[in-house]
């Protein structure tokens, strides 16, 4: 009897031995299976396509300006996103030996306008002040390829066609300024302003002027006040050939020696700080208000 | 008896780590500010501004809004550089997957125009940070892209 129950004891240690390595094996199955699952769905990483080499290396080190975050806040500028009912206040404030420039705008002033430009064009909704929406830019564009380009599949002119806009501001010729003519520049915005008024004729068109450039800028890149100067001229004689207003946003950004006040240049010389933008606003509102 | 005790032991061992499998694909919940203000902390960014859905469309041009929870994007608003740092949180991980293929088109309008605009910039974009953890997805490409993947991979540790 002794004996019996001693085997009853053994067969039933061996049972149980037996179903502890069943589950044993039943979870490392389990586990590598799972682990397995875990390195394919988080991969943290996939290709990438290769950026193309820059085709040279740059003699000046472009600096940069910063604005730090605190660790909690995030960073606006001045003027970020905008209710339709809002005024906008910016902090800079020009002053003139004739007048005080301005720095407050009332967005919704330019909901029928369209503003047409290159990259400096695009601090416009870059910085938040309007809408993009209301700007037709594109890093490049001369008065000779906005008629030939696009901006996310979308021509001017189908822009145009769709906006019906009551105004239209093009800010054209800082790119080109260094290896075409002003003369071939001034011809392609001739047509430009045409192909305008063909598809928008009762809207009014104002040239603006192009900004100035920093002393840095100047030495080193092709971009001078020379050229901007006699750009300008003739962005002027071509309003008035055209019937169109003109602004004149280099005198709001230029110095005493015509150089972009450093208030209002990007690190690089040649683009704008948002301080520009609140002032062109301004001042352009202004102008436009008076003459309604 | 022994043995009993011994194999119960390894069972337990197995036990735990199939625990510590399971706590790997619990996907970490990060706010995207916090992940933003911690990057351009610690490098320059030139004249960031914040976009919202509202302002996003017009740089990310395919990305669905409606399939993000959270994000914090900051780009350059003066349109001289290509500095760009952008955290999205979407709804689950296969919203996510196509949230990457937006901010791959992103990536590739920037590469297509700084590469004849301003080519010394192009340092920036030839080894950015483009990620995905989860539900989200990351994309950084500024003068230390590096130093940015570094701080990325703290909040997302595998």
């Amino acid at each position: 009897m002794v004996e019996a129950t001693l085997c009853n004891t053994e067969d039933s240690s061996n049972k149980l031995k037996k179903i502890l390595l069943i589950l044993i094996n039943i979870c490392i199955v389990a586990c590598l299976i799972l682990a397995v699952v875990a390195i394919v769905k988080n991969s943290d990483s996939k290709p990438l396509p290769e950026a193309s080499p820059p085709p040279f290396i740059p003699e000046t080190e472009i600096t940069t300006t910063t604005v730090m975050p605190e660790a909690t806040t995030a960073v606006t500028t001045p003027a970020t996103v905008l209710s339709s009912d809002e005024s906008v206040s910016s902090e800079s404030v020009s002053e003139t030996a004739a007048a005080v420039l301005l720095s407050d705008y009332d967005k919704n002033f330019y909901n029928n306008y369209l503003f047409i430009g290159d990259s400096i064009s695009t601090g416009l909704y870059g910085y938040n002040y309007l809408n993009a929406a209301n700007v037709f830019a594109e890093i490049g564009f001369t008065p000779e390829n906005i008629r030939t380009g696009d901006v996310n599949g979308t021509t001017i002119y189908q822009k145009l066609a769709v906006a019906k806009p009551d105004k239209v501001c093009i800010m054209l010729g800082t790119n080109g300024l260094s290896y075409v003519s002003v003369e071939t520049m001034i011809s392609h915005y001739t047509l430009f302003i045409d192909e305008i008024r063909d598809i928008t004729p009762d809207c009014e068109i104002i040239l603006f002027t192009i900004p100035p450039v920093t002393k840095e800028h100047e030495d080193t890149k092709p971009e001078n006040l020379s050229l901007i100067t006699s750009f300008n001229e003739a962005v002027i004689a071509l309003a008035e050939e055209k019937e169109a207003e003109v602004f004149d946003v280099y005198s709001l950004l230029a110095d005493e020696n015509g150089y972009t006040k450093s208030e209002y240049a990007e690190a690089d010389g040649l683009h704008l700080k948002g301080a520009a933008y609140t002032l062109i606003l301004s001042e352009l509102q202004v102008k436009e208000e008076e003459t309604e | 008896m022994k043995n009993i005790k011994k194999i119960i032991i390894a069972a337990l061992l197995i036990l735990s780590l199939f625990t510590a499998c399971g706590s790997k694909e619990e996907a970490t919940v990060v706010n995207p500010d916090d992940i933003t203000a911690a990057v351009m902390s610690a490098i320059e960014f030139p004249s960031p501004v914040k976009k919202d859905a509202e302002s996003i469309g017009v740089y990310y041009t395919t990305l669905d809004t409606n399939s993000v929870e959270r994000m914090s994007v900051y780009v350059c608003g003066s349109g001289a550089y290509p500095d760009e740092i952008a955290v999205f949180e979407f709804t689950d991980s296969d919203t996510a997957d196509a949230g990457y293929e937006a901010v791959t088109k992103r990536y590739d309008d920037l590469v297509a125009t700084f590469t004849d605009y301003t080519p010394e910039e192009m340092y920036k974009l030839e080894s950015p940070v483009m990620s995905i953890y989860g539900s989200y997805v990351i994309f950084i490409d500024c003068s230390d892209n590096e130093k940015a993947d570094e701080i990325i991979r703290t909040y997302y540790k595998q």
